[in-house]
């Protein structure tokens, strides 16, 4: 099953109420009133149930100290991302002071942008991408266009939108890097501008849209976009995480590549070369913070598989 | 010859590094992907980002007309001297 077709908003109106619940009484009653809406989710979807138990049985396969692959992490597991909803909302509701955080590699980030040019910042659905958003904006004073597959997202992106979104942060709806769109993120990467784009997700399950790269101990399959737009806009490359640590968000800025650069003759090794050090830099992420993986669907599925 | 197909050729050769060829030896007419030249998707997006640097061109999201464009030199020239903002 394609990621896109995974009903992530049915947690939306759950987290609606819960985030009403925050305000009126903080996060401490969030936590408590989260547990039943968490079980209702992990009853009602068996497929994400199943893919949690899936990836925590891999990381525990490669991960001493990892969580137990059990029902109750799983129960965890998805309390984690209700959380990361929560503050999803914070930070886009302009709350950035709700939250605690601490930068550990922005230099890679500043020095990019010192040349006056912009870059591709590689995301994962791990931890709170968002936070890297804000942050990021905050950081450099730059705008971040988000590369989004809209039909996933429409029923929570309504909910962001009443929240008033600052300008400096574009979404763009894409379904593959099309041309059209690479002209336009050439033109805004030339003023100086980020753009942001999730390297764990397919845009689309077509072939030569993904290569396969070994992650938490078994090939699992990874989009090539990223590098492919990357390497047409020469800009630099640049991972880009936040996962939370107790009431502390770490953020870390990694520059996989000062230009990509794809050669016609040995392309498919650049670019495996690129996702190979991503899936390593993820890998770490995930051993990090092992509840905060949220790609609730087969990730080690080809697409089309199953 | 038009000027500007010349162009054309000599940035599909550099922003390509097609080694092997010479600007010359791109007939104007034929294909520029799969046959012909036998460029693929991931030179169309270096040479769409070559071109809307050169030309500030846009291009339409309606992958159909770009498409269509991108078919051969002439047809990108004839599209870049209708299009282009610089």
């Amino acid at each position: 099953m394609h990621w896109s077709r995974v009903p992530e908003a049915t947690f939306v109106p759950g987290i609606r109420l819960l985030l009403a619940l925050y305000s009126l009484l903080g996060r401490s009653a969030f936590r408590l009133a989260l547990w039943p809406v968490v079980l209702w989710y992990a009853l009602a979807r068996p497929a994400a149930r199943r893919a949690s138990l899936d990836y925590l049985t891999r990381l525990a396969g490669v991960c001493e100290g990892a969580p137990r692959p059990r029902f109750r992490t799983v129960l965890r597991h998805f309390a984690a991302f209700a959380e990361s909803l929560l503050d999803k909302l914070l930070v886009w509701g302009g709350r950035l002071d709700a939250l605690r955080y601490e930068v550990h590699g922005a230099a890679a980030l500043r020095d990019a942008l010192a040349a006056g040019r912009g870059a591709v910042l590689i995301t994962a659905h791990i931890g709170n991408f968002e936070l890297c958003q804000v942050l990021a904006t905050r950081y450099t004073a730059v705008r971040i266009n988000v590369l989004m597959h809209t039909a996933n997202t429409a029923r929570f992106n309504a909910m962001l939108e009443r929240r008033q979104l600052a300008d400096r942060l574009c979404l763009i709806p894409v379904d593959g890097i099309s041309l059209s769109t690479a002209a336009l993120l050439a033109g805004r990467v030339d003023a100086g501008e980020l753009v942001a784009i999730a390297g764990d997700r397919l845009l689309t399950g077509a072939a030569g849209d993904f290569q396969q790269a070994r992650f938490l101990g078994a090939p699992a399959v990874f989009p090539i976009g990223p590098y492919v737009l990357a390497g047409a806009l020469g800009c630099p490359l640049i991972a880009l995480f936040a996962t939370r640590h107790g009431e502390m968000y770490r953020i870390s800025v990694e520059q996989l590549a000062e230009r990509v650069v794809l050669p016609r003759k040995g392309r498919a090794e650049a670019l495996r070369a690129l996702l190979e050090r991503f899936a390593a830099l993820l890998e770490a992420e995930c051993r990090a913070a092992p509840l905060q993986w949220f790609n609730f669907y087969p990730f080690w599925s080809p697409p089309g598989g199953g | 010859m038009d000027p500007l197909q010349a162009e054309i050729r000599a940035l599909i050769v550099s922003c390509l590094n097609l080694e092997d060829i010479q600007p010359e030896d791109i007939d104007v007419e034929a294909p520029l992907f799969v046959e012909g030249l036998g460029l693929d998707s991931i030179d169309a997006l270096e040479l769409g980002v070559a071109l809307q640097r050169r030309y500030g061109l846009t291009l339409a999201a309606e992958s159909e007309e770009t498409r269509r464009h991108f078919a051969s030199v002439a047809t990108l020239a004839r599209f870049v001297a209708a299009s282009r903002t610089k």
